[in-house]
């Protein structure tokens, strides 16, 4: 402990600072000027007779030195130290520390007066392990009492201490602002010339609402529609984060749309139970991060949520979907999931068990619903919309048309990408579906045109001349030109969206017909190849709403019809 | 500069509240909305006058896009550190919206 047991290495018991600083590597520089000069006098007197030999490096606090040192370190346990220098394992400090060195080795050389403490222990050898001493010492500036540092080796020891920006400036120094972490980089993004990105006006407004999301008054008023309009903008540029979704949770919200969830993560997603209790209605896209303690959160916390749709919420398992079902599934009347293969006959029992009042239900995407988990619909009571679409396991016609018979209430029907979708169920539709006013069968090849023709020529609606307003037949291939005809009587005045994508069979004459559909808006006949300029002109000039038209593959239009 | 001059150097923005900007074209072709106006197979009225008004748009967000027109032009294809552009969080929102509606 005292200066003189260069040799012994018995050490005491050290108090819990020095034990703390030992462990961490931590050297302490300081000590007083007497001392300093002290040593510097004992220096001088051994350098001659010692040779300079780097030591390897050693990271303990205490005096263990292997070769013989020539200062000997005043123990730390003496709390003189204003400062602690804590000297990263870094190759910014071994340079330094080498720099040093180096240029003690040049004093040595040049005058042998000035003595930099050579006991330090060369860092730059080998040994990755063990912390490099600091080269630098802390002093306080006489002028600004500030902090500063200096490589101890170019210390005079009857420097008067001034930071360098006294030096310079001559006058009180700011300290630097924080810089504030803007989200998404702040480097300039570089093209494959070299060129540096100009960013888009988007992204430096979406990165201006980032930084400010903290004080949204500075943001300014803004109506809820905007606001929706902004959650697209800032989902279409992926720019949709946990910090980011804060700017649209707010308490009176009842409606919530989120397109892009991405990259909010789970305390994100749990944020939008906690800031937004009221909410009613929520829709989240790409939720590729709920687990079951989110949705375990909004069965708890959002008490008036009535309608939820999730798109890809794989995480959530049986369980999850249950203790959700069980807790909150008597006051839901839309229920929408996508996209999960989690989500199984045990989930199904569980909502068909708890949903007394679903009046919506859609079901997409999901790999493990099979015929049993899919006929537990049969037990809710008549739903208005049903949805069951791209199942993962074929589902069976005798089942959909089992469901078809308990809802006869339906409004809307989906079986898009269910292929064994077959005559049964056609005739399931014509039977028991007489409210229906949207119905798509996307993908249902198996169906013939003879069953589309029967069932819109003997179809029962409420009151005639009600039709259908949105169908989609797209790639039921087998469609002729009579079922078209049929399709047009029987709903040429409410047809407002139709879909014929693939169906190739159609010929000119029947397309023309469509011309009698005055409420069309929205037509898709893509690889319908018998369109052509004709029948399109045509229907241009019959159909005054019509509005968007997707033309994708048919050939025989040409350019004089822009 | 030929004596028939089809295509003029300047077009004018005219925002809602009767504010004329004028910028030059090359600027303006910054905004992708903007260009299919101005150019395409098919002359617009806006593209032969050399003239677009943007009921929308109010004058102070459209002077924010005029700058920021000028910035992308001057500092595209730069090698060199591009400065930031800056925004006021007050009208931020509305930047936002408008710089969606013209691509730029």
């Amino acid at each position: 402990m005292s200066n003189n047991d260069q040799q012994n290495r018995v050490r005491g018991p050290t108090s819990a600072l020095s034990s703390f600083l030992r462990e961490h590597g931590i050297r302490v520089e300081n000590r007083s000027r007497r001392e300093r000069r002290e040593d510097l006098a004992r220096q001088q007197a051994e350098e001659a007779s010692n040779e300079e030999t780097p030591d390897t490096v050693q990271d303990t606090v205490t005096t263990t030195v292997d070769t013989p040192s020539t200062t000997v370190e005043a123990p730390h346990q003496e709390e003189e130290t204003t400062a602690v220098l804590y000297a990263p394992r870094t190759r910014r400090t071994l340079a330094a520390a080498n720099r040093a060195l180096v240029e003690a080795a040049n004093e040595k050389a040049n005058n042998g007066k000035k003595k930099p403490e050579d006991d330090k222990p060369d860092p730059g050898i080998g040994s990755s392990f063990r912390a490099p001493k600091g080269r630098t010492r802390i002093f306080f500036c006489s002028k600004c009492n500030k902090r500063f540092a200096r490589i101890a080796s170019l210390v005079d020891v009857g420097d008067e201490n001034i930071c360098p920006s006294c030096l310079d400036n001559n006058g009180p120094k700011e300290p630097p602002k924080p810089k504030k972490r803007k989200i998404g980089s702040k480097r300039q993004s570089q093209n494959k010339a070299g060129f540096n990105d100009v960013p888009s006006l988007q992204d430096i407004c979406t990165d201006t609402i980032a930084e400010h999301i903290d004080c949204v008054e500075a943001l300014g008023d803004i109506s809820t529609i905007n606001m929706d309009k902004i959650a697209t903008i800032i989902s279409r540029n992926r720019k949709m984060d946990t910090r980011t979704a804060q700017l649209f949770m707010n308490p009176l919200r009842r409606e919530l749309t989120l397109t892009d969830c991405t990259a909010i993560d789970k305390n994100g997603l749990i944020n939008i139970a906690q800031f937004c209790p009221h909410l009613e209605k929520l829709t989240l896209t790409y939720c590729g991060r709920m687990t079951d303690e989110v949705i375990n959160a909004y069965a708890t916390r959002l008490k008036n949520l009535k309608s939820i749709e999730l798109s890809g919420p794989y995480l959530v398992t049986d369980k999850g979907w249950e203790s959700f079902f069980g807790a909150i599934g008597s006051q839901l009347n839309t229920f929408a999931i996508r996209h999960s293969m989690r989500f199984t006959q045990a989930s199904m029992k569980a909502l068909v068990g708890a949903a007394k009042n679903l009046k919506h239900l859609r079901l997409s995407r999901l790999s493990r619903l099979d015929d049993d988990g899919v006929e537990l619909i049969c037990r809710l009571k008549p739903l208005e919309t049903l949805e069951i679409s791209w199942p993962g396991c074929k589902i069976s016609s005798s089942i959909l048309a089992k469901i078809l018979e308990h809802h006869t209430t339906l409004k809307e029907l989906c079986l898009d990408g269910c292929t064994s979708v077959d005559d049964t169920v056609v005739e399931a539709i014509q039977l028991y579906c007489p409210h229906l006013e949207k119905l798509s069968l996307s993908e249902c090849n198996e169906i013939t045109s003879e069953a589309i023709q029967t069932l819109f020529e003997e179809w029962k609606t409420p009151y005639p001349g009600r039709g259908l307003t949105y169908l989609n037949i797209s790639r039921c291939l087998s469609t002729q030109d009579e079922a078209l005809i049929a399709i047009i009587n029987h709903s040429k005045n409410t047809l407002k969206h139709l879909n014929i994508h693939s169906l190739d069979d159609l010929t000119p004459l029947v397309l023309e017909r469509l011309g009698v559909c005055k409420e069309l808006t929205t037509l898709d006949c893509g690889f319908v190849r018998s369109m052509d300029d004709c029948v399109m002109g045509c229907l241009a000039i019959e159909c005054p709403k019509l509005k968007d038209i997707e033309v994708w593959g048919c050939h025989q239009i040409t350019s004089t019809m822009s | 500069m030929s004596e028939v001059e089809s295509v003029s150097e300047y077009v004018k923005l005219i925002s809602s509240d009767g504010f004329v900007f004028v910028i030059h074209r090359e600027a303006a072709m910054r905004s992708g909305t903007i260009k299919n106006m101005l150019v395409g197979p098919v002359q617009f009225k806006e593209s032969v006058e050399s003239e677009i008004p943007f009921r929308d748009i109010k004058a102070v967000i459209l002077e924010i896009v005029c700058r920021y027109l000028y910035y992308k032009w001057q500092y595209e294809g730069s090698t060199t550190e591009i400065p930031e552009f800056k925004v006021d969080p007050e009208v931020v929102l509305e930047t936002l919206m408008t710089a969606d509606f013209l691509e730029c």
